[in-house]
């Protein structure tokens, strides 16, 4: 049965503030939770001049890391949107943090959203890394010729606008049928790859994969709410995907 | 060919739907301009077979078209198993009793 209310260690309260308010100062609000302290989450308060940051989320997050608090933690790495490494929610959308810029005199940033927390803005993944590889996110193809495996341009420009995407998490957690039903529902960000492998030329395993996906949780708890479509950081378009796929099992 | 699986129950409460919406633009556009406050008229409104017939269409459509959404709400919400199939089978109760209304009350007002 769905939860309506927090359990009682997920209920958040103030920590620490480090720097004071002033002219040209910017108030970030960080989730903090530590395993270990067996404390519930806190959210502390960097206030930091505006002329020591770069443009970006990320840049404040690593000057916070580097210049006032080292145990404060994250996963970042290419620092230009994509590794996907660095997503989290940044005031109130899943993004990630490495493309969002510094708007306005505060901002609040938490881990992506009904996520297993591990550590501060570290969400456990290991579920979502699951659902992936239930998608065989791979070319199946008999052919045992050596030859390459050639794709014309118009099936190549099919894979546009799927190839990109990052498998940062943000729209899966978005998602208010992930939420409910993620250990089920695989979420926008592997149908979209599922739709991937299904719409390329080179994968001759469609109908299989198609099969795979016909069932009610799996692909059927996408109820075209869009958010994954909205909050996706590299402008793509889960919710088409799946709708695609969805036209595709009538057609199977 | 379309095997009853999810797949056809979702391509069904589309159709469903489009054939509620087209049923019940039928029914308002052939009330319009009728005394709707004079009990005769409409009861004359109903003899007509083809006005209840788009009646029967409308509420039809929509008792399935809910049935189905209904299900899909139950599936997102309710992971407890033995629960959701009492309230699926309560919900199924509720729909046919429902349906059967619908049927005796458009053969009485045609009798």
């Amino acid at each position: 049965m769905v939860q309506l209310s927090l359990p009682q260690h997920s209920k958040v309260s103030e920590g620490k503030t480090f720097g004071k308010d002033g002219k040209n100062k910017i108030v970030f609000n960080v989730y903090r939770w530590n395993r270990e302290s067996g404390e519930n989450p806190k959210i502390d308060k960097f206030f930091i001049d505006k002329s020591n940051l770069g443009p970006m989320v990320l840049d404040a997050l690593m000057f916070i890391k580097n210049k006032i608090d080292p145990s404060l933690t994250f996963r970042r790495s290419c620092r230009e949107g994509i590794c996907g490494s660095c997503s989290m929610n940044v005031n109130g959308t899943n993004t990630l943090a490495c493309l969002k810029p510094i708007i306005g005199k505060e901002v609040n940033i938490y881990p992506l959203p009904h996520m297993r927390v591990l550590k501060d803005l570290i969400p456990d993944m290991s579920d979502f890394y699951k659902q992936y590889e239930s998608i065989q996110p791979w070319l199946k193809n008999k052919t045992t010729s050596k030859k390459e495996n050639l794709q014309s341009p118009e099936d190549r420009k099919k894979l546009d606008g799927l190839y990109e995407c990052v498998l940062c998490a943000c729209c899966s957690t978005s998602c208010p049928s992930y939420w409910w039903n993620g250990d089920k529902f695989l979420g926008p960000a592997i149908l979209l790859q599922a739709y991937r492998f299904i719409v390329d030329s080179r994968d001759k395993n469609k109908k299989q994969r198609l099969n795979e996906l016909k069932d009610k949780f799996k692909l059927y708890r996408c109820h075209t709410i869009m958010n994954c479509t909205k909050t996706c950081p590299k402008n793509l378009n889960p919710a088409k995907a799946i709708s695609e796929i969805k036209k595709l099992q009538i057609s199977s | 060919m379309i095997n009853f699986t999810y797949t056809s129950k979702w391509l069904f409460q589309k159709i469903f739907a489009i054939l509620f919406l087209i049923a019940s633009f039928y029914t308002v556009y052939s009330l319009y301009g009728l005394e709707l406050q004079n009990y005769d008229v409409i009861t004359g409104w109903f003899k007509n077979y083809l006005n209840s017939f788009s009646v029967l269409v409308m509420l039809s459509a929509i008792i399935l078209h809910s049935n189905i959404g209904l299900s899909s709400i139950i599936d997102d919400y309710i992971h407890e198993e033995s629960l959701k199939q009492k309230i699926i089978l309560i919900k199924n109760f509720f729909f046919v009793v429902l349906f059967f209304i619908t049927i005796f009350s458009l053969v009485k007002l045609n009798l």
